[in-house]
């Protein structure tokens, strides 16, 4: 009887904590509802809180209640913290402005994890949804957003992806925006400023089982070639690989002078310290993946290495310098990357479609967003027909170790 | 069939389906309110979780044997199917019958896979048997990140969702019961026969290398099926998601459910399934536990929480009506259910 | 491909195989005397390697050279392998392989996880060990390194093996994989010995962590699983439990990994583990092992 025992009251517990954890999340949901209104609530008259802590989908037509996901934990757990930092302060600012809107963030103001995993993520959307958003944030990783986006599109819930750049994410449905340039783009115009520095000899090298790497390989080698660059050498790595002597060898071996190394930051101080250490001296460039790349300890390697972002903190730009100032003074510079400055711009534009349409649900929230022209911190774009921005490019550079702006290419080629 | 096993399928059939319209009713009265698609969506999960781990539990309860490289078959259904309903949609089937397609034609390719994987593989035993099967499953990984028809190592989306709770559910159910149904069977006793002494086993004629080959086909076969599912419920996948990572994780979930029982497969997956949501805020610690709990699974009941014992209605029943010798007469008892 | 491509490779080829057999050393010993492959053994390597990174900077503020922070790795993985062996092996030991070996990846998987919250996720950069210059061959660059990690693993390798055969310590980390039995009566501490073996093998993983920093200046907390994966692949090609075995294997394995690169760079760890698949199935005992029997 005693064996019987253990397994029995074994069931009986898991089984009680399976139901009780769905009960509690029912519950955690409305009780995260309230505190974020509490929150939020900075100054404002009563009323309208009171409203919008027991109305769904803001009822008053005045708060837009958004929910957020992203990549709090993970190997890029630096962009979720970059993330949650600015959309924090975003809200901060625009429940203290005066747009005549209010923003409330679900699930008690904190972004839902969803591990830069695919296999997560579709139960972080789901998460989300249980909280009757009118607008879903997120994510940085295509790989991740892909799956929310075809949820997303199937239940017409807007959402407006920050970061993901892979050019499918906005074909999945017309409720489905993005604030970040695609990877198509990025391609093309590492080509531009490979052309107008004069290189010639281009060689690739790309991580085979990344979205990322593919499509903007694709893209820059299609764009070089039309641009009269000679692309010698296309070589393959993989995201986990650390030994890139092999592949810097032949790009040596193949005389070319600018390396394209678009993939993420953990394997770039590898990848441009192999390249050096086989004599390679010529350029090597990287796109907004190099963001938050650790360059301590081979400063000397980042000399004339270039990368593609989504913005840059020394713009000068007025967006940009009351973000970068006001996220420095609250936070610090260790998050501050391009994942937080998109995150801040998308709430923002989300208020920003509110006001083109006058109300928050998300049937306004989708038609204000078409088309619509926006000014932030990624600068001044508007809305194409697929709900992609046509975005400017900031170029950087390294120096001494630290990045620094060099310039920024707007669409149609010229600088600024 | 004899009576008793009549009875006893028939009970349990009740017994499933007494559970399934518990599920309807809480969903499609909106029991959990706005939490529902939310629930369903856990529960789907669940759902395709059991069964791969209930398939991996074939290989490691019922032969004894490890396998490290199970991702690697659920990755073979899953892109198998995902290949077929893409190519097969429009073409006017029947949402379910493109499903069911689609699940078989990918558990028939993993099915395959566990063949050719199997004749080499299971000539060697223990550690280097663990070894292999990780080779195994990441030359298969490396195969679909560099075949186009599988994204070329893109993630590979825009998969049909055709993975609804309801059915899930349902062919979690007919896959479990034929595993069952096959541990029960001749070819589950020779198998554990073999697990239990392969010399004596041998010695007594059994042709070890068929059994052994068949019973990982039947595992990769399930884990393909599962795979399918799981391809159907996130519309997109890319090779990196079934890395080693993933079938440590099935592994850990078969242990910690209990070596050779299914009962414990499939709480033990239900459970740990789940778990990454009511735990939102610790995920950064769920691997760490997860380690430590096998860690002390294996000091304190290396059989796992289960051990090898099954759940059976019959005994509920007879508990409850008090007989004391069973319903069938000539009936013996005997533990985990044999 | 030109004859300066083909000497270049063989030069990266060697540097990466160096690498491979100095963690192999460590993997084939315990396995030798063991006879339990420690699926931990690549994060025992992570452990020095994020020691390595703590120290340096440390030691290169106090003015002394980078590597003798591999003095104190060195204690560190020694203790932290004696501590795994202790709480998780020892009470499984009796328990069959199947135990051990799940136990090993539950282990594996602990330290990694471990590591990750204690140290996040971001991967760092080690700074430079060595600063030694490249030395131009026949027109091809060949970095010093190579002859300082192969040297290392030529050390270490002809101490294990004087170690092993001289030693009385030794001679009873022999007995005991040969008739455990027969040791405990022989009146050898087997425990003893076990986690000796334990100690020397981790201690060498913080060795081979700091060539491997050398080379590759990155930490982050699942460099250890591939690695260790790798590094078996090149014991068992070797000869596992035989301890020159080890440097062959890792050597081998180091060059066919750089030539597949060559020609068909998507396939590399395709074609590595297929070679580990077929060595397991036609000679099990590897390249410089005997074929020992099984006893009914």
């Amino acid at each position: 009887m005693k064996k019987r025992l253990l397994p029995v009251t074994l069931i009986t517990a898991l089984t009680a904590a399976f139901l009780a954890g769905c009960g509690s999340s029912a519950q955690q949901s409305a009780a995260g509802g309230s505190t974020a209104a509490v929150s939020s609530s900075a100054t404002q008259d009563a009323s309208s809180t009171q409203a919008a802590a027991s109305a769904p989908e803001g009822e008053d037509g005045k708060t837009i209640k958004i929910g957020v996901y992203g990549p709090v934990t993970g190997g890029s757990a630096v962009y979720g913290e970059g993330a949650q930092n600015a959309i924090a302060m975003a809200v901060e600012e625009i429940n203290d402005g005066d747009s005549g809107y209010k923003v409330e963030i679900v699930n008690g103001g904190k972004i839902v994890d969803d591990g830069g995993d695919a296999k997560q993520a579709i139960n972080a959307y789901n998460s989300l949804m249980k909280e009757g958003p009118s607008a879903i944030v997120g994510s940085f990783f295509s790989s991740v957003t892909l799956p929310v986006a075809e949820q997303a599109s199937k239940d017409n819930m807007l959402l407006l992806a920050t970061g993901a750049t892979n050019k499918d994410v906005t074909l999945k449905g017309s409720t489905i925006f993005r604030n970040c340039f695609i990877d198509p783009y990025q391609g093309k115009m590492a080509a531009q400023f490979a052309k107008e520095k004069g290189w010639t000899k281009a060689a690739v090298i790309y991580a085979k089982d990344d979205d990322y790497s593919n499509g903007l390989k694709d893209a820059f080698i299609e764009n070089a070639e039309a641009n009269g660059i000679d692309v010698v050498y296309v070589g393959e790595c993989t995201t986990k690989d650390t030994d890139f002597s092999s592949q810097t060898s032949q790009v040596v071996a193949k005389g070319a002078d600018f390396l394209f190394y678009p993939a993420f930051l953990d394997t770039v101080p590898l990848l441009v310290g192999a390249a050096r250490d086989a004599g390679f001296d010529g350029a090597v460039m990287g796109g907004d993946g190099w963001d938050g790349t650790d360059t301590v300890g081979f400063e000397d390697n980042f000399e004339n290495c270039y990368f593609t972002n989504h913005y840059s903190s020394e713009d000068t730009a007025p967006a940009v310098v009351n973000f970068v100032s006001k996220y420095t003074d609250k936070y610090g510079t260790e998050s501050l990357n391009a994942c937080a400055a998109l995150y801040y711009d998308a709430i923002y534009m989300l208020v920003e479609a509110a006001k083109n349409s006058g109300a928050s649900d998300t049937v306004s929230l989708v038609n204000g967003m078409t088309g619509m022209t926006f000014t932030g911190v990624g600068g001044t774009f508007t809305m194409d027909e697929n709900g992609d921005p046509e975005k400017s490019v900031a170029i950087n550079t390294f120096e001494g170790g630290k990045v620094k702006w060099l310039m920024t290419l707007s669409p149609e080629g010229t600088k600024e | 069939m004899e009576k008793r096993f009549k009875v006893s399928y028939f009970l349990n059939f009740l017994g499933v389906l007494a559970v399934f319209f518990l599920f309807v009713l809480l969903f499609e009265n909106n029991a959990f309110g706005r939490s529902t698609q939310y629930i369903k969506g856990i529960s789907t999960t669940a759902c395709y979780t059991i069964i791969m781990v209930a398939s991996l539990n074939l290989v490691v309860g019922c032969m004894g044997e490890f396998s490290l490289g199970h991702a690697g078959f659920v990755s073979v259904g899953a892109y198998a199917s995902a290949i077929v309903s893409n190519g097969l949609t429009g073409k006017g089937l029947p949402d379910i019958a493109l499903f069911l397609v689609a699940l078989l034609a990918g558990g028939i390719a993993a099915g395959l896979t566990g063949v050719l994987v199997g004749i080499p593989a299971l000539r060697l035993r223990g550690d280097y048997l663990a070894i292999v099967t990780i080779a195994f499953a990441e030359i298969i990984r490396v195969l679909f990140c560099n075949l186009s028809i599988t994204g070329g190592g893109k993630t590979m989306s825009g998969i049909i969702k055709l993975s609804n709770f309801y059915w899930s559910f349902w062919i979690m159910v007919v896959c479990i019961t034929v595993m069952y149904m096959y541990v029960r069977s001749r070819f589950g006793r020779t198998v554990k026969a073999i697990r239990e002494d392969y010399i004596a086993a041998s010695a007594s004629g059994i042709n070890v290398t068929y059994y052994k080959v068949l019973t990982f086909t039947v595992a990769a076969f399930f884990a393909g099926i599962g795979g399918g599912v799981y391809a159907h419920y996130m519309t997109a996948m890319i090779p990196t998601n079934f890395n080693f990572m993933y079938s440590a994780e099935l592994l850990s979930e078969v242990i910690i459910g209990g070596i050779g029982s299914i009962t414990g497969s499939i709480i033990g997956a239900a459970f740990l399934s789940s778990l990454p949501e009511m735990m939102r805020q610790f995920s950064q610690y769920r691997m760490l536990a997860y380690s430590v709990v096998l860690v002390l699974v294996m000091i304190f009941k290396p059989g796992g929480i289960f051990g090898a014992w099954e759940f059976s209605l019959i005994r509920v029943c007879e508990r409850l009506t008090g007989r004391k010798g069973g319903w069938e007469k000539n009936r013996k008892k005997t533990e985990g259910g044999v | 491909m030109t004859f300066s491509l083909f000497f270049q490779s063989l030069i990266n080829g060697l540097n990466q195989g160096a690498i491979y057999a100095l963690i192999a050393l460590g993997y084939t010993m315990v396995y030798g005397i063991i006879r339990m492959i420690n699926f931990a053994h690549g994060d025992f390597i992570m452990i020095g390697a994020y020691t390595l990174f703590y120290t340096i900077p440390m030691m290169i503020h106090a003015g002394m050279p980078a590597w003798i922070s591999v003095f104190l790795a060195v204690v560190i993985c020694a203790a932290v392998g004696v501590l795994v062996e202790v709480i998780a092996y020892k009470p499984v030991r009796r328990a069959g392989s199947m135990s051990a070996l799940i136990t090993a990846l539950a282990m594996s998987l602990f330290l990694e996880n471990l590591a990750m919250v204690l140290f996040g996720a971001k991967p760092h950069n080690v700074q430079k060990i060595f600063d030694l210059p490249s030395v131009n061959v026949l027109g091809v660059a060949l970095p010093l390194n190579v002859i300082l990690t192969i040297g290392i693993g030529v050390v270490m390798m002809a101490g294990l093996q004087i170690f092993i055969k001289s030693t009385k310590i030794g001679k009873a980390m022999r007995a005991v994989p040969q008739d455990r039995d027969a040791s405990i009566l022989a009146g050898i501490n087997v425990n003893k010995v076990i986690t000796m073996t334990f100690a020397i093998g981790s201690a060498l993983a913080a060795v081979a962590a700091l060539m491997y920093c050398a080379k590759y200046p990155r930490v982050t907390n699942d460099m250890g699983s591939m690695m260790g994966l790798k590094a078996f692949i090149a014991a068992v090609l070797g000869g596992i439990g035989v301890i020159p075995g080890a440097m062959l294997g890792g050597i081998l394995v180091g060059l066919i990994e750089i030539y597949v690169k060559l020609f068909a760079p998507g396939w590399y760890e395709a074609i590595t583990y297929a070679i580990l698949i077929m060595i397991l199935l036609v000679k099990p005992s590897g390249i410089l092992g005997k074929n020992v029997g099984e006893k009914v």
